[in-house]
């Protein structure tokens, strides 16, 4: 401090310090504790990422969920080939007697 | 200077690391919150200060450099003094709208001097701890009512004691605006303090 006005200013501010009564002092030692307890605690570092990360999770598999049924119900290629073979297969009889016909009249 | 140093190149997780820690916020807990209340004029806004300006150094620069933890410190608690000061230009502006933000704002005022009331009586002369006392409320007052920059450097420079050098690297300016600054806060203080002294010595 270069004046003397300077340290009676300091003196006086640094004096106003003793001011702060039990109870204040007793609630700025606990705001210490709460902040160490914040910075030791690593787990809730993890926490923080961990909801995000569970709710994508969690979203991903709905839309897995209710998107996979839909697909079996619409009509595909495959499926209309599998029903036309299937209709092949009702009308074999038929196909085998229409051949034989056909030789017949060409025999 | 009154806060002892504290060597230590661990990280806040080890014991050690966090005893000095602790050591480190016990030691600025009171000028942090003193300073606080004379900026602010009020203990619950000073407290609130406080607690987030250690929760963020912890959480933000307990693996900083020991020797670091103080500027940094005062750092913070300037931006959340200025960050309260913003709050209550915002709940001044719109107090009128939100219920319950005119009132907390008007009883600001009336808890400035209630704090002093507390401080321990000197063992000498009764007046002249009365005298001391009333000069502190008034320094206080004329603090919170200095220009944010002047403010700040005034806090650092004259109540925490650091250099020029060491304002300029807290407030992160130059040492000529520091220089100017202080000049300013101590003229400014100087001529209201000397102002409300002729008005007490013509009261009487």
């Amino acid at each position: 401090m270069n004046t003397k006005f300077e340290q009676s200013l300091q003196s006086d501010l640094r004096h106003s310090e003793q001011a702060i009564d039990v109870e204040n002092l007793q609630q700025l030692a606990g705001f210490r504790q709460q902040a160490l307890e914040s910075a030791t605690r690593a787990p809730r570092r993890l926490r923080r990422f961990l909801w995000p990360t569970a709710g994508m999770t969690l979203a991903s598999i709905l839309v897995l969920v209710l998107a996979l049924p839909l697909s079996p119900l619409g009509p595909t290629a495959a499926n209309e080939y599998v029903s036309d073979n299937l209709e092949l297969y009702d009308d074999l009889e038929f196909y085998y007697w229409l051949a034989d016909s056909e030789q017949d009249l060409r025999g | 200077m009154d806060i002892p140093a504290f060597k230590s190149d661990l990280s806040i997780e080890t014991k050690a690391s966090r005893q000095a820690m602790d050591g480190f916020l016990a030691s600025v807990q009171r000028r942090a919150f003193a300073m606080a209340r004379a900026a602010s004029g009020n203990a619950d806004d000073a407290m609130d200060v406080v607690q987030d300006s250690m929760l963020q150094l912890v959480k933000s620069y307990a693996d900083r450099d020991t020797d670091e933890w103080r500027k940094l410190f005062y750092r913070i608690l300037n931006n959340k003094i200025n960050d309260l000061f913003r709050r209550r230009k915002l709940q001044r502006r719109f107090g009128g709208l939100l219920p319950g933000l005119s009132t907390q704002a008007s009883n600001e005022q009336d808890t400035v001097a209630d704090p002093f009331d507390k401080i321990p009586a000197a063992d000498g002369d009764p007046a002249l701890h009365l005298q001391r006392q009333r000069t502190i409320v008034k320094l206080h007052v004329q603090i919170s009512r200095l220009p944010r920059r002047q403010r700040e450097t005034f806090m650092l420079r004259c109540w925490e004691g650091f250099s020029t050098r060491e304002t300029a690297q807290t407030m992160g300016c130059s040492e000529g605006s520091v220089k100017t600054h202080y000049s300013r806060a101590l003229s400014a203080l100087r001529t209201n303090l000397d102002q409300l002294g002729e008005e007490d010595s013509d009261e009487h």
